[in-house]
């Protein structure tokens, strides 16, 4: 029973939202109201996984784990941000929001930031000219880069060589790509109709 | 009896409260998408019922799930743990069920070798899922006794946020192995980076077309697009799922088909086929 009423509902409901795929109607009619019935799963969902994260981080601060001091940082901010948001009595209230745009946006744009430098050091290791495909690569990428910031070097049928590299092989690349995923989704939803494929029930 | 008609009703129900102008029961561009997903559709589930009767179907190996097995022996042997992260989006997205499937086979390794398992996860639904795919495993595996509930945990919803923490915690306990299946979005290349700095053997698998080339460049390997699919079951030895890798291939030769009448056409000037298909 815990295995397949689920996976009569997952059968039930792959069949509702293809169809709404198709009717304008019963995407009116249903859309809404599965999403919101998402968001009350996620609601409960919450309840026992900020419990958990609560659990792990006391445990750590507890045994005196080596990372213990991180996580008596993030409860801290965790109760300091419910509490906050508690007393401003309304969602997105002026203590909540000071908290957003002042802390948690500078950490965000931070962690982000990494991007640049990693970007580089990926290249780096990616443009080693070692073997016949990375030569490949390394030359199309210094004619992108060179196309998108200095010069461009003309390509076939008059268009830029950066242009072209863009939309006729790696277009391609990503079409063939797409081709496959949307066939694997597809058997994944066949799959899941069938009540073949478990995964999402914990159950495998 | 009741209890189906009250069922019924309740289904229905939304349909009843609609307003008179609503929108058209069927789209008026979805014709031939129809027809193309019922098409792929049938084959896959004829694939499926070949392998219920039991056709023998042979899947070539995917090198990136060959080397998974390799990957958690090596954890075990260097007594360092293996961290999954199912991607950064939510159950609603195909890809993350996929990792699950993924995260189910290297969980059942994980329990049979011994292998310390970390999952920290971004939504709160795939978090209890996880939860349950990895007990289930080492229960299946008879060694319930060492599944550590805490080592599969909510992170945050939030994706740099998330990122960060995950970053942390392979800085922190330098896994031998990371797995990255499902969903991913700029953090790939972060992730990346951060585990291949750690010295972790990397197995990464994405369907977004975007961040494959993040993947290739800093993982050891890479599940590519409907490999990430395919995974679970090539590995299960189900034959109804084999069957439907095979129902897979089959689509994959008519979409072929396809495409080469479309290049012949447009070559000979005749657009029948991009004006049928609304190009």
């Amino acid at each position: 029973m815990r295995t397949r009423l689920p996976l009569a509902l997952a059968s039930a409901m792959v069949v509702l939202m293809a169809a709404a795929f198709f009717s304008p109607r019963l995407a009116g009619a249903y859309g809404s109201g599965v999403n919101r019935g998402l968001q009350i799963f996620g609601a409960f969902a919450a309840v026992p996984a900020v419990v958990g994260l609560i659990r792990l981080h006391s445990a750590r601060i507890a045994r005196k784990h080596s990372s213990a001091l991180y996580s008596a940082v993030m409860l801290a901010a965790l109760f300091a941000t419910v509490g906050l948001g508690i007393a401003d009595a309304k969602f997105g209230g002026p203590r909540f929001m000071w908290v957003y745009r002042n802390i948690y946006g500078p950490l965000q744009q931070s962690v982000f930031a990494f991007l640049a430098f990693f970007i580089a050091s990926a290249a780096y290791r990616a443009f080693r000219a070692r073997t016949m495909e990375a030569t490949v690569l390394l030359v199309a990428a210094v004619v992108v880069l060179l196309g998108n910031a200095v010069v461009s070097l003309p390509g076939p049928g008059g268009a830029s060589a950066e242009g072209w590299l863009l939309s006729v092989p790696a277009m391609a690349m990503q079409r063939g790509i797409g081709f496959g995923v949307a066939l694997g989704i597809m058997a994944q939803s066949v799959r899941i109709l069938m009540g073949l494929e478990r995964s999402f029930v914990g159950r495998g | 009896m009741k209890r189906h008609a009250l069922a019924a009703w309740l289904l229905l129900l939304p349909l009843t409260t609609m307003a008179q102008d609503a929108p058209t029961w069927f789209r008026p561009d979805g014709g031939w998408i129809l027809v193309g997903v019922l098409a792929v559709g049938a084959l896959v589930a004829a694939g499926i019922l070949q392998g219920r009767a039991g056709r023998a179907i042979e899947t070539r190996p995917i090198a990136g799930l060959v080397a998974a097995e390799d990957a958690i022996g090596r954890a075990v042997e260097m007594g360092r743990p293996v961290v999954f992260v199912t991607g950064t989006q939510s159950i609603t997205k195909p890809g993350t069920v996929a990792g699950l499937s993924v995260l189910r086979l290297v969980a059942e390794k994980c329990a049979e070798t011994g292998a310390r398992l970390i999952v920290p996860c971004i939504d709160t639904i795939v978090t209890r899922i996880a939860i349950e795919t990895v007990e289930e495993a080492y229960r299946q595996a008879g060694r319930h006794d060492q599944f550590v509930p805490d080592d599969v945990f909510f992170v945050s919803n939030r994706q740099l946020a998330y990122t960060a923490a995950v970053n942390g915690v392979i800085e922190r306990e330098h896994p031998a192995t990371v797995f990255l299946q499902g969903e991913f979005s700029a953090e790939s290349l972060i992730f990346g980076e951060t585990g291949s700095r750690a010295g972790a053997m990397m197995i990464a698998g994405t369907d977004k077309e975007t961040q494959l080339p993040f993947f290739v460049t800093t993982c050891d390997h890479t599940l590519i697009g409907e490999e990430l699919y395919g995974a679970g079951a090539a590995i299960s030895e189900d034959a109804q799922l084999l069957g439907s890798l095979r129902g897979v291939d089959l689509g994959r030769v008519a979409v072929l088909a396809l495409v080469a009448v479309g290049i012949v056409l447009e070559l000979a000037r005749v657009e029948w086929l991009r004006t049928v298909l609304g190009g």
